[in-house]
């Protein structure tokens, strides 16, 4: 089994306006490989999570530990480029002297001839693409995508799922993506894990689920989905 | 191309109106010289190599006062990124001293330094540090915590994330403070000659009114106005040039 997160007891708690919010309460979860979808309601607990597992916040309880060897990609559900930096310094942001193939990553991400733009001379899809690019470029073994396409419209939205699909066909790479789109986990996903009350409540390998990796997904599943993420079903 | 075009037309408009009034004769050559005096007093002096002298002579003390107060700027606004314990301490000081106008300082400057170079580029520190001071602190401060992330997702150290992230990301911050701060000095630099030189375009001018000679008083005036706009292009070109991102059209 390649590289992913394997996570026991995860508890995490803010403090709002003088109120401990708990966001995360005994958490347990272990990626397998492929496409695995953090699914749930806004506020869940899902970004949190994430940030967890790439280490950006300390849990106040429990274990995250990274199975297997490689480096860990991140992609943000903003861009977030260097707007100092170029397309090809962007990509290469943070690599230092290691080597990277960024004419291929250019390639594979559609932005070749872009190379010497600036962050705002892209529009948006673009940007994304290059942020994605950016997390690809150390070779990771795991990508952790926090709602990195939410902001975009559905056209682009839906091209940068299919050239997702492409990467991650292309690289091997295992991916825990978090979204709150039913029809985005249907598409992207290997296995959807549904987040409620800090919690995983559902857990679902839909490699066999009919209208898997299709627009038009099987509409009694996506009518499930619909009712694990509101808590009323689990599985 | 517009505007020097405009700008040329309000300097003719502007001559042609002391043209005509010193043609009037409504005051003595002496108050308001012809424009046609000045400019022979003008090419006389520089022919003689006194006034490219006294510009060469300001010219070195804005630089040197200039890069000192951008060393001791771009050093206190990193600590006070890095260590806001000192700050805190630095901060009062810091307060008092941007209130008290550095000419101000001139009489104990002169008591302890004498009238050589150190009071003046003192004076030029002291105005110039201000603006600098404050827009790096501000540029290396509000940094924004997204871009940061990214650094901490990358497993960025300290030194990486600052060179990498917050201090590319300061540069249009700084530059506006240089710019500011350019400006100030020239500002300083002349008041400072006024009062304790012996040579400089600020010396120039005073030594020109002890003499009665307004006609080099204006050559004075001018000179420190085409040199300040000379700096202020120079530096303007120089950033155009280089920076491609967070300069927007009010950078003119």
């Amino acid at each position: 089994m390649t590289a992913g997160a394997e996570i026991t007891g995860l508890c995490k708690s803010f403090t709002v306006a003088d109120r401990v919010v708990s966001v995360l309460d005994g958490l347990d979860f272990t990626q397998r490989d492929g496409i695995t979808v953090v699914l749930g309601a806004s506020g869940c607990g899902k970004t949190t999570l994430l940030r967890l597992i790439a280490g950006m916040d300390a849990p106040d309880t429990g274990t995250i530990r990274i199975r297997g060897t490689g480096s860990i990609g991140m992609v943000f559900q903003e861009p977030r480029l260097m707007p100092w930096l170029t397309t090809a310094q962007n990509i290469r942001f943070g690599l230092g002297r290691r080597a990277c193939d960024t004419t291929r990553l250019l390639e594979l991400t559609g932005l070749t001839g872009f190379e010497k733009a600036l962050p705002h001379q892209l529009s948006g899809g673009m940007q994304h693409r290059v942020a994605l690019a950016r997390a690809l470029a150390n070779r990771p073994a795991l990508v952790l995508m926090d709602e990195p396409f939410a902001a975009l419209d559905q056209l682009t939205r839906e091209r940068m799922q299919d050239e997702l699909l492409t990467l991650h066909r292309a690289e091997g790479m295992n991916v825990l993506f978090v979204t709150h789109s039913i029809d985005e986990a249907l598409y992207l996903g290997d296995r959807i894990v549904v987040l409620h009350h800090g919690r995983i409540h559902a857990d679902h390998d839909i490699t066999q689920v009919p209208g898997q990796r299709s627009r038009a997904p099987d509409l009694e599943f996506t009518r499930l989905i619909r009712s694990t993420i509101q808590g009323e079903a689990s599985c | 191309m517009r505007r020097l075009p405009r700008g040329a037309l309000v300097t003719v408009v502007i001559v042609g109106i002391w043209w005509v009034l010193t043609e009037l004769h409504l005051w003595s050559a002496y108050v308001l010289p012809t424009p046609g005096r000045v400019w022979s007093t003008a090419v006389e002096m520089t022919t003689s190599g006194e006034l490219p002298t006294h510009v060469v002579t300001s010219f070195s003390r804005v630089l040197i006062g200039f890069g000192v107060a951008f060393g001791l700027a771009f050093a206190l606004g990193v600590v006070a990124l890095l260590l806001p314990g000192p700050d805190s301490f630095l901060a009062p000081v810091l307060s008092f001293l941007k209130n008290v106008p550095p000419l101000s300082l001139i009489p104990l400057l002169i008591l302890w330094f004498g009238i050589g170079e150190t009071a003046k580029i003192i004076v030029i520190v002291l105005t110039a540090f201000f603006p600098m001071y404050l827009s790096i602190k501000k540029g290396l401060q509000a940094c924004s915590p997204q871009l940061l992330e990214v650094g901490t997702s990358l497993h960025f150290s300290t030194a990486k994330q600052f060179f990498l992230i917050r201090l590319p990301n300061a540069v249009p911050d700084i530059l506006v403070g240089m710019r500011i701060s350019l400006g100030f000095a020239w500002r300083a630099l002349v008041g400072a000659e006024m009062i304790a030189a012996a040579s400089g375009l600020g010396y120039l001018i005073l030594d020109a009114q002890r003499m009665s000679r307004s006609d080099r008083v204006i050559v004075g005036i001018v000179t420190i106005g085409l040199v300040g706009i000379l700096c202020e292009r120079l530096f303007s070109g120089a950033v155009r040039r280089t920076m491609r991102w967070g300069i927007d059209d009010s950078w003119s």
